[in-house]
């Protein structure tokens, strides 16, 4: 077999391996997903942060691969690049226009009970939608793809609940992400003073919105096919 | 104390092939055979699990049985 029959063949022959329902495959690769969002739940609960950086200096040929854990919380942020540095503007190169916001990492001073508690709650609402996100998208996931010899069913109830609950999860999103935003300037406001800014991702909302109306439709698609199905079972 | 009244159970369509087919010592088997429809298919219908009936299907079954469809169901 040439080599564009193999592709032609791994394409769109029912026989290769792309056509064929790996059910286990999803399942471990669901399960490890789901492992993965309970794990950073837990991190986060327990305020111990896992740190992976990846460093390359091209003049040096030096490439460095780290990774640890950490109770230091770090909080990727944007200060006021403007008040900080007033003559930001100048030292750009011409054509270059300073937006003012200036990305920083901030290490949170965890002293008190409120930057302790505050720490957590700014990350936990956030990892425990992605948990029942992940948990939601497994159970269709893994209801759609069976075996050959029990092939799977999506179109039953049980995933209609389940899209629409993910459709709502999906809505509320940048609601909770703009918690975590207000959180996470909270705890920094100690250390960048006035320098500290809250952004708002217009953008990133209207696609949360876009995207849990079309699951939304989808689930109400998955609804009516149902209805339908259960009309033409019982017509004799 | 007020007594309270007994709810009254949802009324259905309910198909009467039992009484037909002893009445014409018939079996479900035959029926289906004369009539063109599945095993399955009538059994939904003298279970009263069938949701809708084709028109196709209930002339068949009233040619079969020779009776009317007044005779073959009634709502209770």
């Amino acid at each position: 077999m040439s080599f564009s029959q193999s592709i032609r063949h791994f394409l769109f022959n029912q026989d290769s391996w792309l056509w064929r329902p790996n059910r286990r495959l999803l399942y471990w690769i669901t399960t490890a997903a789901f492992a993965y969002a309970i794990a950073a739940t837990v991190l986060d609960a327990i305020d111990v942060h896992p740190r992976y950086w990846f460093r390359f200096e091209a003049g040096k040929e030096k490439r460095e691969f780290e990774s640890s854990f950490s109770d230091e919380r770090r909080i990727y942020t944007l200060a006021n690049g403007s008040l900080m540095v007033p003559d930001l503007q100048e030292k750009m190169p011409s054509g270059v226009r300073a937006e003012g916001s200036l990305p920083v990492y901030v290490t949170v001073d965890r002293s008190t009970f409120k930057s302790r508690a505050l720490t957590r709650l700014s990350a936990l609402p956030l990892d425990l939608l992605f948990v029942v996100m992940i948990w939601l998208f497994r159970r269709v996931a893994l209801s759609a793809v069976g075996t050959r010899e029990a092939p799977g069913d999506p179109f039953v109830w049980a995933n209609v609940r389940r899209l629409r609950i993910i459709a709502g999860l999906i809505c509320i999103a940048p609601a909770v992400h703009a918690w975590s935003g207000i959180a996470e300037m909270e705890l920094v406001s100690g250390t960048l003073h006035e320098f500290s800014m809250f952004s708002w991702d217009a953008t990133g909302m209207f696609v949360a919105f876009g995207m849990g109306f079309a699951l939304a439709v989808l689930a109400e698609v998955f609804a009516a096919g149902i209805r339908l199905r259960e009309d033409v079972e019982g017509l004799v | 104390m007020t007594r309270r009244k007994p709810r009254s159970e949802p009324r259905h369509v309910t198909f009467h092939l039992d009484k037909l087919l002893e009445e014409r010592s018939m079996t479900l088997t035959e029926l289906a055979e004369q009539v063109g429809v599945t095993l399955v298919n009538l059994s939904i219908l003298k279970n009263d699990r069938a949701k809708a009936i084709r028109f196709s299907t209930l002339e068949a079954l009233c040619d079969v049985l020779d009776c009317q469809p007044g005779e073959l169901m009634s709502y209770e």
